[in-house]
């Protein structure tokens, strides 16, 4: 049997060896980020005789990292107007137009498809009539046809003050939960045709 | 135990008071999760006649005439039931401020408009006017409020405080 300093021998040398080449390895290197050539300050590190491999390295890194910066204050201070603009959609306005003119074609004709109902005939006559007979100066009441649920009032204005005064009082040609169309052909076209529903009945969708 | 029920009793009392109070508040134009409610404070009225601004009391008629306000109403929603809600400040005694809600489109010629809504009686507080309609098809229709405002009585203005919308 061997004497037992010489297992306790190999193994301490082995220990010392470990410890010693554990002192003295590279440290792990962490993946360093290639800096890109035009964002890397070239500032020499200080002079530096005790200045080691790791501590260059580290060097580099913070100079990466100040050229990212810059970078990023490069792009913040660019004005917002670089950016592509938004494009709004323009207004369809001959589609509006059309629009518009259906909706005076389905008005027309429901009214001509309505029975008279004489007493809200009645009712109506009196309300529109007693409007224009106080509405002033430069507004005319040139017909008014009511039926069953709708009536249209055809009205002459004669400037466009009489049409600003004429379109700012016209809901009171109406009976309370009733609703009205007012259809003129442009902002200058002076004679209109004022549809006015009876109460509880809006106007046609379209 | 019977204080316990007593202050249980007091906290559902309380709890009624504030669903009153609200329902009291909102009245019919009550918003559900999925409608698109949007309110506006008065001083967003317009008006080509003299009018005052302020915060709190929102757009008010100083004057001696009657003037008319447009308060516009941002429209997202086309086809879909539509109501406005106006705070009405009317503090004239024999006078009613009086509003109805309107469309148009973007040809600015043709509008929709609905009968008038007024104020009753004079009150130091906003009164409700509420408003259905009018229906929008047409994409680039846009919404107002036109209203009336009586003049000011013995220094008592009157005018709109706030209004808004519910798209449903």
């Amino acid at each position: 049997m061997a004497p037992t300093w010489i297992k306790i021998v190999p193994a301490t040398a082995a220990a010392l060896a470990a410890v010693v080449w554990w002192g003295h390895r590279e440290p792990a290197a962490a993946p360093i980020e290639r800096p890109l050539a035009a964002a890397v300050h070239h500032e020499a590190p200080p002079p530096n005789q005790e200045t080691t491999h790791r501590d260059e390295e580290l060097w580099r890194e913070l100079s990466a990292l100040k050229g990212k910066l810059d970078q990023f204050s490069v792009i913040r201070s660019e004005p917002a107007n670089a950016l592509p603009p938004a494009r709004a959609p323009s207004p369809d306005l001959e589609g509006a137009r059309e629009a518009e003119k259906t909706v005076l074609i389905t008005l027309n004709e429901t009214l001509e498809r309505e029975a008279v109902d004489q007493k809200w005939r009645a009712e109506m006559d009196e309300r529109v009539k007693g409007f224009f007979a106080s509405a002033g100066r430069g507004t005319s009441l040139l017909g008014l046809d009511c039926r069953t649920t709708l009536c249209r009032a055809n009205v002459q204005l004669e400037d466009a003050e009489a049409k600003a005064s004429f379109t700012r009082r016209v809901s009171d040609l109406l009976q309370k939960g009733a609703e009205g169309y007012a259809y003129m052909d442009g902002p200058d076209d002076l004679t209109l045709e004022v549809f006015l529903t009876k109460e509880g009945h809006p106007l046609p969708a379209k | 135990m019977r204080k316990n029920s007593w202050l249980n009793a007091k906290d559902k009392l309380r709890g009624l008071a504030a669903s009153l109070a609200v329902t009291l508040t909102f009245g019919s134009a009550a918003a559900h999760a999925a409608d698109l409610v949007k309110f506006y404070p008065g001083v967003m009225c317009s008006s080509d006649s003299s009018t005052t601004s302020d915060w709190r009391s929102g757009r008010m008629n100083p004057g001696l005439g009657s003037v008319d306000l447009i308060c516009p109403i941002v429209r997202e929603r086309i086809g879909v039931p539509f109501e406005a809600v106006v705070g009405a400040l009317d503090q004239h005694y024999t006078q009613e401020l009086c509003c109805s809600s309107r469309s148009a489109n973007a040809v600015s010629g043709p509008f929709r408009f609905t009968a008038n809504q007024c104020s009753s009686g004079t009150n130091g507080s906003p009164q409700l006017l509420v408003f259905s309609g009018p229906d929008i098809v047409y994409g680039w229709e846009y919404r107002w409020l036109q209203c009336n405002v009586p003049a000011a009585y013995s220094g008592q203005r009157s005018g709109i405080s706030a209004y808004w919308s519910v798209e449903k």
